[in-house]
């Protein structure tokens, strides 16, 4: 970067070139007050009171400026010389801060933002202490009766006009970086409305954004207002526990009661854009149907006892089954949103106390998905990239992923590529969505047909010799075998297959070759695919042909998860690799602190632990922090399955559906309250703080498990968050982090970024799907403002976005059927049935309904069968 | 003198008719341009013309177009401004009218000047007659081969398309012109970038006003020489003026730059009306300052107005008598300014509402002295500080009116009424 030099109020600074005189004032500790900046946003110089005097050089001489400038949208130059506060600038800002006060109601005793208030500081700070302004205030009056003018303008945003002072941020962010269109500025002059277009409401997945953004109380909360005032309120930094992205956040907490959150920005992965997930989602904490204190099952009915008690059943059945079955009749299922000091005190308890390697976090599957050699060899398991590096991509290729609601953040990133760098979105997914708005191009392609599609490209561009030989490295006797393998393949059958028409095909393969960097991003709908290590392989091809693999900006995302699915990975929630995803035969450091530990064989996964229920080998199941009876895809088998254990105890914060089978009923406490850490899908380790004392008498997994330890006469006692952490700290490989108190505030960043191998092009097959003979194929994932089951749909702000659950059909359909928005419908297979109103989707395949998997009521595992790859069914007007 | 180059056909009712255009002589010069003369000879004949913009600001065009950048791989646009709002001015709107096919040849020789292969023309919501011309011009144009692809034969592409503004003034500001093309609230853009770098869908554009560009097809036709030699030395060529006001012959006059104020208002004009003494007079349109009738000789030029304090502007001068109550006139104006401020930057939103709202209540018999001041503070903290000029536009008249009225205003304070009774200027 070309360094420059300026004066600032006779102070010479340096500053990179292209900065703004702002930046650079503000950069040196030269305070600069501002309304309509923000960091985030194009400036546009709109509120002025920015305004700086400034000189700059023309020949030998410096030559005064003949206005005044807006230091926000003014590009710092060599030699300028700007003033601050000399009597001109001063005039006239206190002249726009008289103007903006003027109209604004100046009613802080009533107003939320009071406390946190940009206009209150700035006034406070260069304000006059009298108003020459005598007329009638200006005022948009929304009900008669009442001199508070609020409106309500979505679900979770009130606007007061009367105290906007038309910064346009909120508009800017909406439109800008959200590239959503449902808040507008209407009207014209001092009588411009900040509003939703006719009829609509401001309802976008980053709606809360606007409010924090808002730098008077013109747009206010109402999940948050008049509750408490600000500055009683303290604020404690925390991680969201929703999707794998791991925004920072900030709790604000007043009487050991959460009130709201708010963006706790890190540059690194949130920039402050959390998503209202995030955002609203606390409200699980304080909710009604949380557990308070143990429950034990007596006489077929679960009541409530003490931990002692609770503790000791569990101590003595475990005692129990280990006498009868070994070590191997137990078995443990985590969730994956739960803290690594949980999963690194549960590892630790069943593989040295216990000694079962039993344990595994991967519920979602319906079939053994262990990764296979070739994704292994070839890395494909790990992310190379940070969230930031997409902000220099010129192309994203997203496959199989709704990112916009399973990695809100990741996909803000996106959509910054796109506005600031004019970076092409191609969106390929088997339904419609939302990120489509900002995209270049859509596909729709026929459910389940990845294989093709992916295999068809590379084959296409290997075929029409589309990609550059030497970025690609591929012989031609390679390129020839490779023709030769996947011969099936060709663009007729692909495009028949995938229902793309050819020229699309064409089009896809071409810009992939033309494009600089590429990125391509997988997601749920690959992660749960009964072909994904083929989806995996082929993206490998993709990426390699294209001269993708390598590199600062272009490679390939797996993305989806929850908060801590890559914490499971890193800790060993696995039954064949140890925490920190060391494989058994490195398992002497382990040893050294943990002692013995069973490192003869693997244990069992999900699949086999399922089995060995049923085959009466593991008798004693622990499921925590995880409603497997409504997260594994096959709603009998794993009713059946679970009723089969001899003792199963259940960890939640609810009495989930899973827990009501239970024999023992832990509460834990959420994440608000104890100290813990997360990594977030880059590999990031954040951390986050107890915020609220411990919702009744439950406790976090770590400390449930250090007391049952004790029991076992381990040698571990964990006493807070911070000892557990600081037994694996070590094991993190960062030496200056021996205490949760050093991780750096934007996290704990693993430095080591390996290339993935080049191995060359792989040929794969495509096998095709068991499934019934039914007409519709039954898709799911997230509802808009819901993220994963039972937190979410806890929260009242996020149910005021969507309440209910639905059934998305395409339009034709719906006609074909009568079905008017609204009907119930019914889905029904041979494993079961779901009920629900009926939505209409126009750009929805005929063929392919959707469901959102967020609601209790509607269990889409009760139309899946884990004997079939896809699951088809049939749809009835009830 | 009065001189009828720009209005030499504006008489014959059929001049909207490309047939009579063209027997006339029209597209000769598009064709002349598009066979014998490369863009750089095009932009340099323009130059020697030494035609400065017709909207307002008096901008040279030839260099305007010379700040395209040659290099950009980007598209780029011409876009003619018929957003003619300006109080007093009723110019570009004739001829829209009545002379269609002038407008469409000179945009078309300017687009091929700077290269581009789009031409928009943005005309006030409310000028729905002279849209329908333009249209009409427009179809005609590529009926005959002067518009479309491949003109002439010679390979040169050019769309011409005619959008219709929402009625707001702001929309006659380029940047904010160029949102409103864009389908976005008509605001103003901050500048750098500037239009001719990053304008229209972030291309290199060309705004340009109607008067001007119909200037070119005259220009080539004629030799940027002949063109030089009309008006003054630095004010060269014709200029339309819009005469209202208190005069016996209202109407727009085509004039050689460098004629007297008063030959436009007593010689065409006939004089003011009823007899009555002449009070003030705004020279080119509400943006302008006001002159004083002993600067009634006044050339009309853009030096010789900018130095009798005021500007030429886009050439809608108003006349006012001696009944005109100024501070009426003031407060009409601060309106005007106020309903069309589109609210983007702070002093101009706020400002505006401010000093009309003040004004209302000295019109309204309830001003006290320190008003006075507090308006010229309140101009003071406007004027400059904006992002476009409308804000600096808006003071001009309260300062002006102050300036050389401060007794009307005065009188209205202490009296609770107009020093002059009869209003004329009462359109609020």
């Amino acid at each position: 970067m070309d360094k420059i030099k300026l004066k600032i109020d006779g102070r010479e600074i340096q500053t990179e070139k292209g900065k703004t005189v702002l930046e650079a004032a503000l950069e040196n500790g030269i305070d600069i007050p501002v309304f309509c900046y923000h960091p985030c946003l194009k400036s546009i110089g709109a509120c002025r009171i920015c305004l700086v005097e400034i000189a700059s050089p023309r020949g030998d001489q410096i030559v005064p400026w003949p206005k005044l400038a807006v230091s926000c949208a003014t590009a710092a130059t060599e030699g300028m010389e700007v003033q601050t506060h000399s009597e001109k600038v001063v005039k006239a800002r206190q002249g726009v801060l008289e103007f903006i006060l003027a109209n604004h109601p100046l009613d802080c005793p009533t107003c939320d933002k009071g406390g946190e208030c940009p206009l209150q500081d700035t006034t406070f700070k260069y304000g006059l202490d009298f108003s020459r302004f005598e007329e009638r205030k200006r005022r948009f009056i929304t009900d008669e009766n009442s001199t508070f003018d609020d409106l309500q303008i979505g679900p979770e945003v009130i606007r007061n006009q009367n105290r906007c002072i038309h910064c346009y941020r909120c508009t800017r962010l909406v439109q800008e970086r959200f590239f959503e269109q449902d808040l507008g500025h209407y009207q014209r002059g001092a009588f411009t409305e900040i509003l939703p277009p006719p009829g609509g409401e401001i309802r976008n997945l980053y709606s809360g954004n606007v409010v924090e953004y808002c730098p008077v109380g013109a747009l206010t909360n109402r999940d948050w207002r008049y509750k408490v005032r600000v500055w009683k309120t303290e604020e404690i930094p925390t991680i969201c526990r929703y999707c794998s992205d791991g925004c920072n956040l900030h709790v604000s907490v007043f009487r050991n009661k959460i009130y709201r959150i708010q963006a706790n920005t890190n540059w690194s992965i949130d920039e402050g854009l959390p998503c209202d997930i995030g955002r609203y989602g606390y409200q699980f904490a304080h909710h009604d149907d949380r557990l308070t204190r143990p429950m034990i099952r007596k006489d077929d009915e679960l009541v409530e006892c003490s931990w002692n008690e609770a503790l000791t059943v569990i101590k003595n059945k475990i005692d129990q089954t280990v006498k009868s079955l070994g070590s191997s009749g137990v078995a443990c299922l985590v969730g994956e949103s739960l803290s690594n000091e949980d999963y690194y005190t549960i590892g630790r308890f069943f593989r040295s106390v216990i000694g079962t390697n039993s344990i595994d976090h991967r519920i979602y599957r319906k079939k053994k998905l262990s990764f296979g050699e070739d994704v292994v060899k070839r890395e494909l398991c790990w992310n190379k990239l940070d969230i930031a590096d997409l902000e220099k991509a010129d192309q994203f290729f997203i496959l199989g992923s709704d990112l916009h609601a399973e990695n809100p953040i990741t996909a803000l990133r996106v959509l910054k590529a796109k506005r600031f760098s004019d970076a092409r979105i191609m969106l390929l997914n088997p339904r419609p969505t939302h990120l489509n708005r900002a995209a270049d191009e859509e596909h729709i392609y026929s459910a389940y047909s990845e294989v093709f599609l992916l295999q068809g490209l590379v084959r296409l561009i290997v075929e029409k010799k589309m990609y550059d030989p030497d970025k690609a490295n591929i012989k031609d006797d390679e390129a020839k075998a490779f023709l030769k393998e996947t011969a099936d393949f060709d663009f007729k059958t692909v495009s028949e297959k995938t229902g793309i028409a050819p020229v699309d095909l064409e089009t896809i393969a071409r810009s992939l070759c033309e494009a600089e960097n590429t990125i391509f991003i997988s997601g749920e709908n690959v992660r749960i695919h009964y072909q994904r290590d083929p989806i995996l392989i082929s993206l490998y091809n993709l990426a390699k042909l294209t001269g993708n693999l390598n590199g600062d900006a272009s490679g390939i995302l797996m993305l989806g998860g929850e908060s801590n699915s890559k914490g499971c990975y890193l800790f060993g929630m696995r039954p064949d690799r140890l925490p920190y995803d060391k494989p058994f035969e490195q398992a002497e450091e382990l040893k050294s602190s943990w002692g013995e530990i069973a490192t003869d064989k693997p244990g069992y996964d999900t699949i086999d632990i399922l089995q060995k229920i049923n085959d009466e080998k593991i008798e004693c199941g622990f499921l925590l922090g995880l409603d497997a009876a409504d997260h594994y895809p096959d709603s009998e088998y794993i009713n059946n399955t679970l009723s089969k254990l001899d003792f199963m105890v259940v960890a939640d914060l609810f009495l989930t559906d899973t827990a009501r089978l239970a024999d023992v009923v832990l509460p834990i406490s959420s994440h608000f309250e104890s100290d813990g850490t997360f990594v977030n899908w880059e590999g990031v380790l954040q951390k986050f703080s107890k915020s609220i004392k411990n919702i009744g008498e439950s406790m976090p997994l770590w400390e449930i498990f250090s007391k049952l330890s004790t029991m076992f006469d381990a040698d571990f006692n964990f006493k807070t968050a911070d000892d557990i952490f600081r037994h694996f700290a070590p094991m993190l490989g960062q030496e200056s982090v021996s205490r949760m108190a050093a991780i750096p505030k934007d996290g704990l960043r693993s430095e080591k970024k390996i290339d993935y191998p080049d191995l060359g092009l792989m040929a794969v097959k495509y096998r095709k799907p068991s499934h019934e003979d039914l007409p519709l194929t039954a898709l799911s994932g997230n509802g808009d403002h819901h993220f994963s089951r039972n937190f979410s749909t806890r929260c009242e702000s996020l149910n005021n976005f969507l309440a209910d659950p639905y059934i998305a059909i395409n339009d034709k359909l719906a006609e074909d059927m009568t079905i008017s928005e609204g009907d119930l419908i019914k889905l029904e297979n041979s494993s079961g049935k779901i009920v629900a109103k009926a939505l209409i989707w126009q750009n929805l395949p005929e063929d392919v309904v959707f469901v959102p998997d967020n609601f209790i009521e509607v269990k889409v595992s009760m139309i899946r069968s884990k004997d079939n790859d896809i699951d088809k069914v049939k749809m009835v007007k009830m | 003198m009065e001189k009828k180059v720009l209005f030499a056909n504006i008489d014959d009712p059929k001049q909207p008719e490309i047939d009579t255009y063209i027997s006339k002589g029209g597209y000769k010069s598009l064709e002349k341009v598009l066979k014998e003369m490369k863009p750089e000879d095009v932009i340099e004949e323009v130059k020697k013309s030494g035609i400065r913009g017709r909207g307002g600001a008096g901008f040279p065009a030839g260099m305007k177009w010379s700040f395209v950048p040659k290099d950009s791989p980007k598209p780029k646009y011409l876009v003619c401004n018929g957003d003619e709002s300006e109080p007093g001015t009723c110019k570009d709107r004739v001829l829209m009218e009545h002379d269609p096919h002038l407008v469409v040849e000179g945009m078309a020789i300017s687009a091929y000047a700077i290269g581009a292969g789009h031409a928009f023309i943005y005309i006030r919501g409310e000028f729905d007659y002279p849209a329908s011309q333009m249209r009409k011009a427009i179809d005609q144009a590529y009926e005959k081969g002067y518009l479309g692809k491949n003109i002439l034969g010679t390979g040169y592409n050019l769309e011409m398309i005619v959008h219709t503004g929402g009625g707001a003034y702001i929309c006659g500001e380029e940047t904010a012109l160029l949102n409103s093309l864009e389908g976005k609230p008509g605001q103003t853009r901050i500048r750098p970038p500037f239009p001719a770098v990053e304008g229209l869908y972030a291309s290199p554009t060309v705004v340009n006003n109607v008067e001007t560009l119909s200037n070119v097809s005259l220009i080539i036709k004629n030799g940027g020489q002949w063109f030089s030699k009309i008006g003054t030395e630095k004010s060269t060529g014709t200029r339309i003026f819009c005469l209202s006001g208190h005069v016996k012959n209202p109407g727009n006059y085509e004039l050689e730059l460098g004629t007297p104020l008063s030959y436009l208002i007593n010689d065409l004009g006939g004089g003011v009306i009823d007899g009555k003494k002449l009070k003030a007079i705004i020279p080119g349109g509400s943006s302008t300052p006001i002159l004083k009738p002993e600067q009634i000789d006044t050339p009309l030029d853009f030096e010789s107005v900018a130095q009798a304090g005021s500007m030429l502007g886009s050439g809608g001068v108003i006349v006012m008598h001696e009944d005109t109550d100024m501070v009426w006139v003031a407060r009409t104006l601060a309106h005007f300014y106020m309903h069309e401020s589109c609210g983007e930057c702070t002093p101009c939103r706020q400002g505006t509402k401010w000093i009309y709202d003040t004004l209302t209540r000295i019109t309204a018999g309830e001003g006290k002295m320190d008003d006075i001041d507090l308006l010229l503070d309140l101009c003071d903290n406007i004027d400059g500080k904006t992002i476009c000029p409308l804000g600096d536009a808006a003071v001009i008249p309260i300062r002006s009116t102050i300036e050389l009225f401060r007794p009307e205003y005065e009188h209205y304070i202490k009296n609770g009424k107009p020093l002059v009774e009869n209003k004329f200027m009462s359109f609020v």
